[in-house]
């Protein structure tokens, strides 16, 4: 009995800890900042072509964040910010893989034409 | 003693379970958590991962370890899925790279292979050029040699038709100086009875020159022969006659031997007074079958028989 009420204290006690973290998180500008940096980054990289659901996306997370924040939910500001950081990333290394395996393709097909056209040549 | 150890198993077993419950408990209440441990699990079993993107692996990993203290801790929910969902992105991320990174591996490839192929070309086109000028080069030199050996053939040609006809012009003047006339057997010189004293064999210098134009003749005409053949009149008898003309005969023949003529070019004969070209019934037909006649032979050396 005495066991459960000095459970019971301890749980309170540790909730009351996280809820005043919960309302001390600043702003997570940052992060917002960051984030917005990602999603631009991958922009130019031309994830809008190559990533697109991953684009939008983090977009949307990061507009939602910045209106989390602007509502004073920091800690749901700082996570959504946080995903959309990786979702851009994510949108960005997808867009350079994709121009990559292009770039890759494009040259094994000119090389195919190139060795066929000096194959014929020397077979003349 | 027996109470303690008894209290002791009961603690582990209670122990055990917990555990078995909390592990049992990671893969069925957080669907998230577990997909991003399958989705990391997956990217490290991949070699091409491993090699090229280990740095945004070992990202991945620690979102995961984040991930996992959160749910050990008991975190909510929503704060587990969060850094689940980080983690699994950081996976995708990691995947993304490697794919680029093997995909540079290509391009590079695929550059050196272009030069690969260029290069094996433009050796090709310079085997091929070399062996065309060779071809060419060997055809132009069989060619001037065929130019040269004509040029060769025409001038020794020339030089062959100068030389006979310097030849035939030298002969045709010699044989005008030696009088020579055309019979159905050759070319015919004949020494008159001038050049011999009566009834004697000996030549008389007067004849010399005549000897030494027909020995000129000779060197000039390697392939020539000469039949010295002698003649006399009806005068005196046959046996005397045929003597004296074997004698004048050969008389001619040692004449021309001793101009350098080889002996065995001359063959000499006496006809005694056979075949007379004049009448003996006077004194100027009679001269005129006194007489010495040498004859040419063919090109092949060849005397015609009378």
């Amino acid at each position: 009995m005495v066991e459960t009420s000095r459970l019971a204290l301890a749980t309170a006690a540790l909730s009351a800890a996280l809820l005043a973290a919960c309302a001390s998180t600043p702003p997570p500008d940052a992060e917002l900042a960051i984030s917005n940096a990602a999603v631009n980054s991958a922009l130019s990289a031309g994830a809008a072509d190559a990533a697109p659901d991953e684009l939008r996306t983090a977009r949307d997370k990061l507009d939602r964040a910045r209106v989390q924040r602007d509502s004073g939910h920091n800690d749901i500001a700082l996570a959504l910010a946080r995903e959309a950081t990786v979702d851009a990333r994510l949108a960005e290394q997808k867009a350079l893989a994709a121009r990559t395996r292009k770039s890759a393709d494009d040259l094994n097909r000119a090389n195919q034409a190139l060795s066929d056209e000096v194959e014929r040549k020397s077979n003349n | 003693m027996k109470n303690l150890s008894s209290k002791l198993s009961v603690v582990a077993g209670a122990a055990l379970a917990l555990a078995l419950s909390a592990c049992s408990s990671l893969q069925a209440d957080n669907p998230n958590l577990m997909d991003a441990h399958a989705a990391y699990n997956a990217a490290e079993a991949n070699p091409q991962t491993h090699e090229y993107a280990s740095g945004e692996m070992m990202q991945a990993r620690a979102a995961l370890d984040r991930a996992d203290r959160a749910y050990n801790d008991h975190d909510k929910a929503q704060h587990v899925d969060h850094l689940a969902y980080e983690a699994k992105q950081h996976v995708s991320i990691a995947t993304s790279v490697a794919q680029r990174k093997a995909d540079e591996q290509r391009v590079a490839d695929a550059n050196a292979e272009r030069d690969r192929i260029r290069l094996d070309a433009r050796t090709r086109e310079a085997d091929q050029a070399k062996m065309d000028a060779e071809q060419a080069q060997s055809q132009a030199m069989v060619a001037q040699q065929q130019a040269e050996a004509a040029r060769r053939d025409a001038a020794a040609a020339q030089a062959n038709a100068e030389d006979t006809q310097a030849r035939n012009q030298a002969l045709v003047i010699l044989l005008q100086e030696l009088n020579a006339k055309q019979t159905e057997r050759g070319m015919v010189v004949t020494m008159g009875d001038v050049l011999f004293d009566t009834g004697r064999a000996e030549l008389k210098p007067g004849a010399m020159r005549s000897i030494q134009k027909l020995a000129e003749l000779m060197k000039d005409d390697p392939a020539r022969n000469l039949s010295v053949e002698g003649f006399t009149d009806s005068t005196g008898s046959p046996a005397t006659n045929d003597a004296l003309s074997a004698r004048r005969a050969e008389s001619v023949r040692q004449a021309l031997i001793g101009q350098g003529v080889s002996g065995d070019r001359v063959m000499a004969r006496g006809y005694g007074e056979a075949y007379p070209v004049a009448s003996n019934d006077n004194a100027a037909g009679r001269q005129m079958n006194r007489r010495v006649e040498i004859v040419l032979s063919d090109q092949n050396g060849r005397v015609a028989k009378r």
